[in-house]
């Protein structure tokens, strides 16, 4: 069993190297056919491993280099329930995009393939690591695999926004780098749970906490929190809808699975959880207004949904500054079932690319009328994203509403108002409603070239059905009660760190007693109902004409240059802020 | 002088920075990447020098001679690799961008301002 937990990682690689080595000769439907069965296959092995890892996390020392007492002499895979299921999401969304990229490129090379598995494989890796550097290295696998896949139209504003992206990631991955080099000076370790034993005992608190800053830091600027934001829209406008349906999908959650997991193992056994707990609200609460005002005033619908995914992300961040039981567990719940949710939502984006030849939810208006099937599918999803019964992310809100109620107005206007924006985005799409734009019309866009060349008469059925497929991922989440059990012991086993460093160094983890799983509860539901009455009724509102008193064009315009130098500064001066809080909370 | 080298390094960071935020040219930018990967590179090294050691290197002497530590030696290799890939990487697209927009000033380029 322990030799498996390699397999989801490697199996991809091999796969990439395959395609490479064969690009010139490999028909696109045998590529398209063997990239789907490798996503299958590693989809199957991450789920044998997430069920093992429910009694018990299924750990992997590489090369059979076991610890010698306290000391990691080598590097180690852990899958426990917490990454089993982001991995999970990674393997569920690969396949969905898999499926819809089969219609969706005319014509693409085996290099697409290629980079999507080192994509998935890096991905997984990264879940499962338990070693600091491993997980940067993974996260700098992820990260080149995605600026070739950006700018891999080779037009004008793709690759500008891949290099915007490329540059500002860049950034961050050198941050956490520096990071790991003062963990190392002052530890000498690189093994998560060995560095924070070591952090707990002896070293320089003002050390650790510069070390902190800069790792959890740079994996937010990947979660795209503020004011590390700046990058996402950018990068998802212009790439591939399959991608983009990965990127806000799995790539931005799996960053701030990387702070929370860094956190808990290295960082919360050696400090006091005060700035963080500080630091996390303040972000998390700043990037999920930010993100949900940004959202309203897009009308470039991949850049409505990559401004949803940052307030989402902040929704999550806060359940990991609440620095309990419940808040993990809610916001591995949220990051699963907006993941699903909002891969549906990019993947309807690229139907309307794809038949309709725009995302420009103006320049769309009423041209959607025929599209039958992915209406339901659309406004389904946007209820997911509004956090409705039945959904993950209704499930996600309750554990954080259970763990702080005060929160649960913003949870209700965070999933109310980006749905709002999603729903009317639709129903100008594919009805034809609401002539009269609203301030959205002052939003960049581009005049989009489909992805394709000629005009479909239909929609191909594997992509209705590649959105179907994700949109009952979302909703699996919920229905099952042992996702609910299992994300409620992912989140046990994520928080407690005397108990990972028994698991990695004494091979044996604490038990952890089942929890009664409990129905929705009356204050969960009438907050759903709540954010589906604000996404239908302001939806209604907009579509009506209605103006907001005061719109915050202008800024945003500005905030959002387009020039990678503003977004780095941004970057340097919110690493600035955190190390300031840090240090004079050391004091 | 043993905090020479963690302030050459703290210096490389921002002065690192500085260029990505202010740069005029993309070349520019990503060289300044390059000098901020170097800042790493000195910490590294720095936190595993031990003095009077030799290099980790046990060919013709006793096992237990006084090393530097082989492992940040190590890492910044596995940096570089990164490095070169991801900066080879940001050049194939700055050629690319240049082909298209026959300019590579920042300012110029600027990702979907209100072309539709």
């Amino acid at each position: 069993m322990d030799s498996l937990v390699a397999l989801p990682v490697a199996i991809p690689l091999l796969a990439a190297a395959l395609f490479s080595a064969a690009s010139l000769w490999m028909p696109r439907r045998l590529a398209d056919g063997v990239a789907f069965c490798i996503c299958l296959v590693s989809g199957v092995l991450c789920w044998i491993l997430l069920e093992r890892s429910a009694q018990a996390p299924v750990l992997q020392w590489m090369g059979g280099w076991r610890p010698r007492g306290d000391v990691a002499l080598g590097i180690d895979l852990l899958v426990d329930p917490a990454s089993g299921l982001i991995a999970l999401l990674a393997c569920g969304l690969s396949i969905g995009a898999l499926i819809f990229s089969w219609q969706y490129f005319d014509s693409v090379g085996t290099l697409f393939h290629s980079l999507m598995m080192i994509f998935l494989s890096a991905l997984i890796g990264f879940a499962y690591s338990g070693d600091l550097f491993t997980q940067l290295v993974f996260f700098e696998l992820m990260g080149v695999a995605t600026y070739a896949l950006t700018a891999q139209k080779l037009e004008e504003s793709s690759l500008e926004g891949g290099l915007n992206y490329a540059v500002v990631n860049s950034v961050a991955a050198f941050s956490i780098m520096f990071g790991i080099g003062l963990v190392y000076a002052q530890t000498g370790a690189l093994n998560l749970a060995q560095a924070g034993r070591v952090l707990s005992s002896s070293g320089s608190h003002e050390v650790a906490a510069i070390a902190a800053v800069l790792i959890l830091g740079g994996y937010l600027v990947k979660g795209s929190q503020f004011p590390f934001q700046f990058w996402i829209a950018d990068a998802h406008a212009v790439a591939p809808t399959p991608v983009c349906a990965l990127f806000s999908g799995v790539m931005v959650p799996m960053g701030i699975y990387g702070a929370i997991r860094v956190y808990w193992t290295c960082f919360a056994p050696a400090m006091h959880p005060g700035p963080w707990e500080a630091i996390l609200l303040c972000v998390g609460i700043a990037s999920a207004l930010i993100g949900t005002v940004e959202c309203i005033f897009q009308r470039h619908l991949k850049r409505l949904l990559a401004f949803s995914t940052v307030a989402h992300m902040g929704v999550a961040v806060i359940g990991f500054g609440l620095m309990n039981g419940d808040g993990a567990a809610g916001a591995v719940q949220y990051l699963v079932g907006h993941g699903f949710v909002k891969g549906c939502l990019f993947l309807c984006a690229g139907v309307f690319l794809h038949d309709l030849d725009g995302v420009d939810e103006i320049a769309l208006q009423g041209r959607g009328r025929k599209l039958n099937a992915l209406k339901w599918i659309y406004f389904a999803a946007a209820l997911g994203l509004a956090g409705a019964p039945g959904f993950g992310t209704f499930m996600g809100k309750e554990s954080l509403e259970r763990a702080e109620p005060a929160f649960g107005w913003l949870y209700m206007v965070v999933g109310g108002v980006t749905a709002a924006a999603v729903i009317r985005a639709g129903a100008r799409i594919f009805f034809g409603v609401g002539v009269i734009p609203g301030p959205e019309q002052q939003a960049p866009t581009e005049r989009e070239q489909g992805e394709t060349r000629r005009m479909p008469q239909h929609v191909p059925l594997s992509m209705t059905c590649a959105a179907g497929l994700l949109l009952l991922g979302g909703f699996c989440c919920d229905l099952f009660p042992q996702v609910v059990g299992i994300s409620q012991t992912a989140a046990r086993r994520l928080i407690d760190y005397a108990g990972y460093w028994q698991t990695v160094f004494q091979s044996q983890a604490p038990a952890i007693r089942p929890q009664a799983v409990h129905g929705p509860n009356l204050e969960s539901l009438l907050y759903a109902a709540g954010a589906i009455a604000i996404a239908v009724g302001l939806a209604a509102a907009w579509l009506k004409g209605a103006h907001l008193i005061w719109s915050p064009e202008g800024l945003l315009k500005r905030m959002h240059s387009g020039r990678a130098g503003d977004y780095v500064a941004w970057l340097a001066a919110g690493l600035a802020a955190m190390a300031v809080l840090s240090l004079v909370w050391v004091r | 002088m043993s905090i020479l080298p963690y302030l050459v390094c703290a210096w490389l960071f921002l002065v690192g920075i500085y260029g990505v935020a202010t740069s005029r040219n993309l070349i520019h930018m990503i060289i300044c990447l390059l000098v901020m990967q170097s800042s790493t590179y000195v910490l590294f090294l720095s936190g595993g020098y031990v003095t009077g050691g030799r290099a980790p290197v046990y060919a013709n002497v006793a096992p237990g001679t006084k090393a530097v530590d082989p492992v940040v030696h190590a890492l910044s290799l596995t940096d570089i690799v990164v490095a070169t890939t991801v900066t080879g990487l940001l050049l194939a697209m700055t050629i690319q961008i240049y082909k298209e927009r026959r300019t590579i000033d920042p300012e110029e380029l600027r990702p979907l301002r209100n072309r539709g």
